[in-house]
């Protein structure tokens, strides 16, 4: 919670269930084995829950969003970036998102109430779904954005879990695990299937 | 008070072919040897798992303060500048030019032939190759001409690597594994690559060679001194003589004590941009255009290549990221024989994920979420995309330079460099039929698989440049010979990158380095 600013973090708590914010966010996330984090837990998992594949299972979305949630508040603004071949610019790691991600949350609970008179929460996926629809209807999403640079959370989350080994094996059903140290004896091997 | 910092040979710079220079003239001279460097010191390998991390999260520079500040100039390659140069994060890949980049006045009546042959640099490219450590496998004798074989097998092709390779040689084309320095087996104490994908910009394994393991191994045992955060600003004549007797530099952590590097050779290999620049910063009365300039061509005929690239999508199975950084590479367009108009260049393969990633936005306009994501990627990536790209080279105009900058200065008040890069008119007038030529050849690559080109680009900017200080037997047209002698200060040797002639149409750092180590046989001698 160290980066939640008061201001994000009162709003956010305020747009929880009653029950939910008499025990703190932190609290009821790890009651319910959710992951803490910089982002108001409940709200990113209701989140998670809508946006991710259900291929994941229960435990894999947890993973997702607890991989999101470390990598958020280990985050460094400011940051010397790489800089490629070509330019001899030296660029920044932008600024946290942090903030602006949680006032995200928060609109997604306030369209929920709007609109269905209801938490976010406590929506149906397909309901969910809908209003995070409206919410990043205007940003350009035929490509995902380094996670870093996505205007809105849902954007930001599902570009962070993309960019991970776990989704390339999710996706060809099969353990690429790109990135990651392997027998370079074991290159020529088709992927085993795996279901 | 001035610091004086004596030795036999003083290099400047510590780049890769600085580095396996030093290597060389220590176990071939009995000499005292100073590097001068202007940049940092760089991490330790044992941290480079979490900067390799931080990188990969967040995009992070796992070489932060890899430059100096207020060392720049527009259109440069890139800004690094520290122990090791460039070649810290380098890709690792070592193609050795082919036999006719050196001749392309002499079989194709375009450009200028080099002052040496391929078969004069074959043993550096062999040695070069092994003080590194190469993995390559042996392409077709009449493509890959080498006399002695790659010090280490190949690095193996990946699943996707096998069927793009049946998929060229269903076009007629033999594609083979792409020479690398990355170990396919344990080399020199380094370990065996482990396919993590991030060669450029960090190894975090040590299994690509980068110049910090000289260096490591040269500091350890005594047989350099490597002098870091020191910018060499000036080369200063002995008096009444053409020999260089003083480097001034600028210690960057105390700027107002001098310090002056005496040696009995010196030897700039501070590659493209800030070798010609430091001769031409060095003017005096006699030198009035700068040292080693009585040609007027240091800083001109600055050279690389270009390339035009495409990927293809293809009826095959692939599954990107077994190994996303090693490729297949062919030399059939390199070595064309007979022209009726000049086209040479490189071809290479890699598989991608380029059309095939993950999406929130199908083509209808609509978004994705939850299953529906991962449904559409799926069907995405039922078909297979290959990258090809080809380097092509780009001959030089004279008037390719490196200039002095006037309006722009260093933070020591030393005009900056100012790049500005210009085709010969025979390369100008070729570049459509070049482009074409490669264009035409992937389409026919895409036939030939039942594929489709999704997207083609040309790039604008030169890739591994090189030039500024080009070699040649006649001293009314260069500024060194073969082996990097100067033609004006028998003392002075230029090495690497900007001696070249031309840029090939390969990345250049094994003949950089292959230059420096013929120069080695020069340097210091008797």
């Amino acid at each position: 919670m160290s980066k939640l600013r008061r201001r994000t973090f009162v709003k956010a708590a305020a747009a929880l269930p009653i029950a939910v914010s008499a025990v703190g966010v932190e609290g009821f996330a790890r009651s319910a084995g959710q992951a803490t984090g910089p982002l108001a837990p409940e709200l990113l998992h209701a989140v998670g829950e809508a946006v991710l594949p259900r291929e994941l299972g229960a435990d894999g979305m947890v993973r997702a969003i607890t991989q999101f949630q470390r990598w958020l508040r280990e985050y460094t603004p400011g940051a010397e970036r790489l800089h490629g071949y070509g330019t001899g610019e030296i660029r920044s790691t932008p600024d946290d998102p942090t903030g602006r991600w949680n006032d995200d949350l928060a609109a997604l609970e306030t369209q929920a109430r709007t609109r269905a008179s209801a938490a976010f929460v406590e929506l149906d996926v397909a309901a969910r779904q809908d209003i995070i629809r409206a919410a990043i209807a205007g940003d350009r999403l035929n490509r995902l954005p380094d996670p870093v640079g996505a205007r809105h959370v849902v954007v930001g989350l599902l570009a962070h879990f993309y960019r991970t080994p776990d989704a390339a094996n999710l996706c060809y059903r099969a353990p690429i695990d790109p990135f990651a140290c392997r027998p370079l004896a074991d290159a020529p091997n088709e992927p085993a299937p795996r279901r | 008070m001035t610091q004086v910092i004596e030795s036999d040979i003083c290099i400047i710079g510590s780049g890769i072919t600085a580095a396996l220079l030093a290597e060389k003239l220590s176990e071939d001279r009995d000499v005292s040897i100073v590097v001068v460097e202007a940049g940092n010191d760089n991490p330790p390998l044992a941290e480079r798992f979490a900067m390799r991390a931080r990188y990969r999260s967040y995009g992070e520079s796992p070489w932060p303060d890899d430059h100096v500040e207020g060392l720049t100039a527009a259109d440069i390659q890139s800004r690094s500048m520290q122990v090791g140069g460039l070649a810290m994060h380098w890709g690792g890949v070592t193609p050795r030019f082919s036999p006719e980049d050196f001749r392309v006045r002499s079989l194709y009546g375009v450009g200028d032939d080099w002052p040496l042959t391929y078969d004069d640099l074959d043993p550096y490219y062999q040695e070069a190759e092994e003080r590194m450590g190469v993995a390559g496998a042996q392409g077709p004798a009449e493509l890959d001409p080498r006399s002695a074989p790659n010090p280490m097998p190949a690095l193996p092709l990946d699943y996707n690597l096998e069927r793009l390779q049946t998929w060229g040689a269903n076009a007629g084309i033999p594609f083979w594994s792409q020479p690398s320095a990355k170990n396919s087996v344990p080399y020199r104490g380094r370990s065996v690559c482990c396919r993590n994908d991030t060669c450029f910009p960090i190894c975090p394994v040590g299994a690509k060679y980068s110049p910090d393991f000289t260096w490591d191994a040269l500091r350890a045992s005594g047989k350099v001194q490597l002098v870091t955060r020191t910018l060499v600003r000036q080369l200063v004549l002995a008096p009444g003589s053409d020999r260089i007797e003083v480097a001034v530099a600028v210690n960057r952590d105390a700027p107002n004590e001098p310090v002056e590097f005496r040696a009995g050779t010196f030897v700039v290999a501070g590659g493209y941009t800030w070798s010609p620049h430091l001769l031409l910063l060095s003017a005096s009365p006699r030198f009035p255009n700068g040292i080693a300039n009585s040609s007027g061509t240091v800083g001109r005929f600055m050279t690389g290549h270009r390339n035009v690239q495409a990927f293809i999508k293809l009826p095959m199975k692939l599954y990107p990221g077994i190994n996303f950084q090693h490729s297949l590479v062919t030399k059939k367009f390199m070595r064309p024989g007979a022209l009726d108009r000049y086209v040479r260049h490189d071809l290479r393969v890699w598989e991608s994920t380029f059309g095939a990633e993950a999406r929130l936005q199908n083509d209808d306009g609509e978004i994705l979420l939850g299953d529906a994501v991962l449904d559409d990627w799926r069907a995405r990536t039922e078909q297979g995309t290959a990258r090809v790209r080809a380097y092509y080279d780009v001959l030089p105009h004279r008037d390719s330079t490196v200039t002095l900058d006037s309006a722009k200065r260093t933070p020591w008040g030393d005009p900056l460099p100012k790049i500005a890069f210009r085709d010969s008119e025979a390369s100008a007038e070729l570049r459509g039929h070049t482009e074409d030529t490669i264009r035409a050849l992937f389409s026919r690559l895409a036939r030939a698989g039942d594929g489709e080109i999704l997207t083609t680009s040309a790039s604008n900017f030169q890739d591994h440049p090189a030039g500024g200080c080009r070699m040649g037997d006649d001293p009314a047209t260069s500024v060194c010979d073969s082996f990097g002698r100067t033609h004006d200060h028998e003392n002075l040797f230029v090495v690497g990158a900007p001696t070249c002639v031309t840029g090939g149409c390969a990345n250049g750092t094994l003949t950089f380095v292959a230059l420096g180590l013929r120069a080695a046989t020069a340097i210091g001698e008797g």
